[in-house]
């Protein structure tokens, strides 16, 4: 099994003139839950569709479980993937989905799929369109779980839900992963969503990486001080925000502080992915346009 | 995935086959004309049998564009639209796997089908084209040989080349529109557009035989005028006689001695020609014919024999199978490069 989920190296996708993801250098280890966190547009089912070989690389490598996405069988059988949407086939039931998961998966898991979707409920001969947007997510999840994966990439699985259906999915997601020793890479546009869920989170804010890590060392090395306007500040700057006396910046940092004019305050995992997707990318185009 | 195939494409499959089982069943009810010298003549008598023809052949002819669009357009189109693909392409079958089993069946269905119907209806014309050949004469569609451009593609081998061409074009649109309903009319209309350019760009030129002769009274086949000639009439068109029955009569023109086509016959053509009151027909003046001749003008015919049929429904149906290749490897290679 390999140590190393996902590997990405100056990798990006352009669609005409514009990024969708660039120069993206990441190493997602195995055997975790990764949260994959960005506004919406940020680039995440770019990242996630390049994982899974929907979509091909403009610049750069992506290597999924140390092998290229979907170039083989082999390759597609280690990697489970619930697409955005949850899609499935509305005029299929249930039941044909898990024979069609049977026949497409050779280490298909169907006492696993029967039991799950015994325990949703599910009606094996209910036609897909009927279920609701719930049950069709964790059909689709179902589909993923059953195939034995070693990795499961979610893409916005729970957008379209209910708070309700979002909470269940969730938990049934931690219940499988639990079970079977799976590494996961989730994305969300909701930190909420992966804070339960998730231990690794990766922050991508205008089709850039910001900020990637185990979730308690981004919690603990995150601090807010507030004191004495243009001071200067220790760590690296995440955000700045100044009152005529005071200045406010979010850092990185996770030394101690014992200068007493700093007032410190913790950040949530919250306030730090949000302050990352405040910061706004560096003024360095402006040079080129002043040059014109 | 061949169950999934299945699965898929069982509705389409069903329709399509219950209509081309009902042409089928519809010649066999109607039965084959009776063979003998009188074929064409007993056929053209025989409304229920002319008609049951015109149908099913007019129903060959659109039969590989409702399977471009009704099974080619959709086949990957509709898996974008419903976003299907990204369900169906993560499973362990690599998605070049899987298009190749649904084109191999689904087009294998295809061109089984459309040749099926096409021998039927082979079988069933055979007396009229035996009779044809033979140098019978008839109206409508009883009289038009088998390899005239309008009954050509509809029987033989050639629909399956037809319809794996159909095919073919309705999967790579669809794969590169992303919309199924766009795909299957675009479809349509390219598949029309070489339905109909195809005989006289393609099927004209695999070397047909070009014959030039003397026009004489005996072998005059048509004499077209704008008027009568006392009214200073002139000639607008020369044809002779077909001496291969069975054939299709590519050109049929008049050309000078320099073998241009003439534009203008000299005015006194067209006295050449009279109407014989005793027999109904027209009478030729035979003199007037030779001094014609004697200036050079001469007639060329173009055509493609009746005893070439099999080896042309075999050369274009080749070809149609290689184009269908070619738009194959366009769609694979754009369902695994251009497509997410």
């Amino acid at each position: 099994m390999s140590t190393v989920a996902l590997r990405a190296d100056g990798l990006g996708k352009r669609y005409g003139k514009r990024f969708a993801l660039e120069d993206c250098t990441l190493e997602v280890p195995a055997g975790r839950v990764v949260g994959l966190v960005g506004p919406n547009g940020a680039g995440k089912s770019t990242l996630l569709n390049l994982a899974v070989g929907m979509l091909a690389p403009t610049t750069g490598t992506i290597s999924v479980l140390g092998g290229e996405p979907a170039s083989s069988p082999a390759q597609l059988a280690k990697v489970g993937y619930v697409a955005q949407d949850t899609p499935t086939y509305a005029h299929l039931t249930v039941g044909e989905h898990l024979e069609l998961g049977a026949r497409l998966n050779p280490a298909w898991d169907t006492e696993l799929a029967e039991r799950r979707v015994a325990r949703l409920g599910l009606s094996l001969d209910q036609k897909a369109r009927k279920l609701s947007g719930g049950q069709r997510a964790q059909l689709a999840l179902t589909l993923g779980v059953a195939k034995r994966p070693e990795l499961l990439i979610l893409d916005e699985p729970v957008a379209s839900l209910d708070p309700l259906a979002r909470r269940e999915f969730l938990q049934d997601l931690m219940e499988a992963v639990a079970e079977h020793e799976l590494s996961v890479i989730l994305s969300s546009h909701l930190v909420s969503d992966l804070e339960r869920t998730c231990d690794y989170l990766v922050v991508l804010v205008d089709s850039r990486v910001r900020l990637a890590g185990d979730l308690e060392d981004i919690v603990s090395s995150h601090v807010r001080l507030s004191g004495p306007r243009d001071a200067g500040h220790p760590g690296e700057l995440v955000t700045a925000r100044h009152t005529d006396v005071q200045s406010t910046y979010v850092v990185r940092y996770s030394g101690p502080i014992a200068d007493p004019s700093w007032t410190v305050g913790q950040l949530s995992l919250e306030d730090i992915v949000l302050a990352y997707m405040e910061r706004r990318t560096e003024p360095a185009p402006r040079a080129l346009e002043v040059a014109r | 995935m061949i169950w999934l195939t299945w699965r898929q494409f069982r509705f389409p499959a069903a329709v399509v086959g219950a209509a081309a089982a009902l042409l089928a069943l519809l010649l066999l009810v109607v039965g084959a004309p009776a063979a003998g010298q009188q074929a064409v003549e007993l056929l053209m008598a025989d409304k229920t049998r002319v008609n049951a023809y015109t149908f099913v052949t007019i129903a060959m002819l659109l039969l590989p564009a409702v399977i471009g669009m009704f099974w080619g357009a959709p086949l990957v189109a509709r898996e974008l639209e419903a976003g299907t693909h990204r369900l169906v392409w993560n499973q362990s079958v690599t998605r070049t796997r899987w298009l190749l089993t649904k084109v191999l069946l689904i087009g294998g269905a295809a061109m089984a089908a459309t040749v099926a119907l096409g021998l039927v209806l082979t079988w069933w014309t055979h007396v009229i084209d035996d009779a044809l050949i033979a140098g019978a004469d008839g109206q409508g569609i009883a009289g038009q040989p088998r390899m005239s451009p309008v009954l050509y593609a509809s029987r033989g081998i050639v629909p399956a080349g037809y319809a794996a061409f159909a095919f073919t074009l309705g999967v790579l649109l669809g794969t590169v529109l992303r919309r199924t309903v766009p795909a299957m009319a675009i479809t349509a209309a390219v598949f029309a557009a070489v339905q109909l350019t195809v005989p006289p760009l393609i099927r004209a030129h695999l070397s047909p035989v070009t014959e030039t002769m003397t026009v004489t009274g005996e072998n005059l086949g048509g004499f077209l005028l704008d008027g009568p000639p006392e009214a200073g009439g002139v000639v607008k068109e020369v044809r002779v006689q077909s001496a291969q029955p069975g054939a299709w009569m590519i050109a049929n023109e008049t050309v000078d001695k320099d073998g241009n086509a003439v534009g203008e016959y000299p005015s006194w053509l067209a006295s050449c020609v009279q109407p014989d009151p005793e027999r109904m027909a027209p009478l030729a003046d035979p003199a007037c014919f030779k001094r014609f001749a004697d200036l050079g003008y001469r007639q060329r015919v173009v055509y493609q024999p009746a005893g070439r049929y099999w080896t042309l429904q075999a050369v274009e149906t080749i070809g149609f199978v290689l184009v269908s290749g070619a738009l194959l490897g366009l769609t694979f290679f754009w369902v695994r490069r251009r497509v997410a």
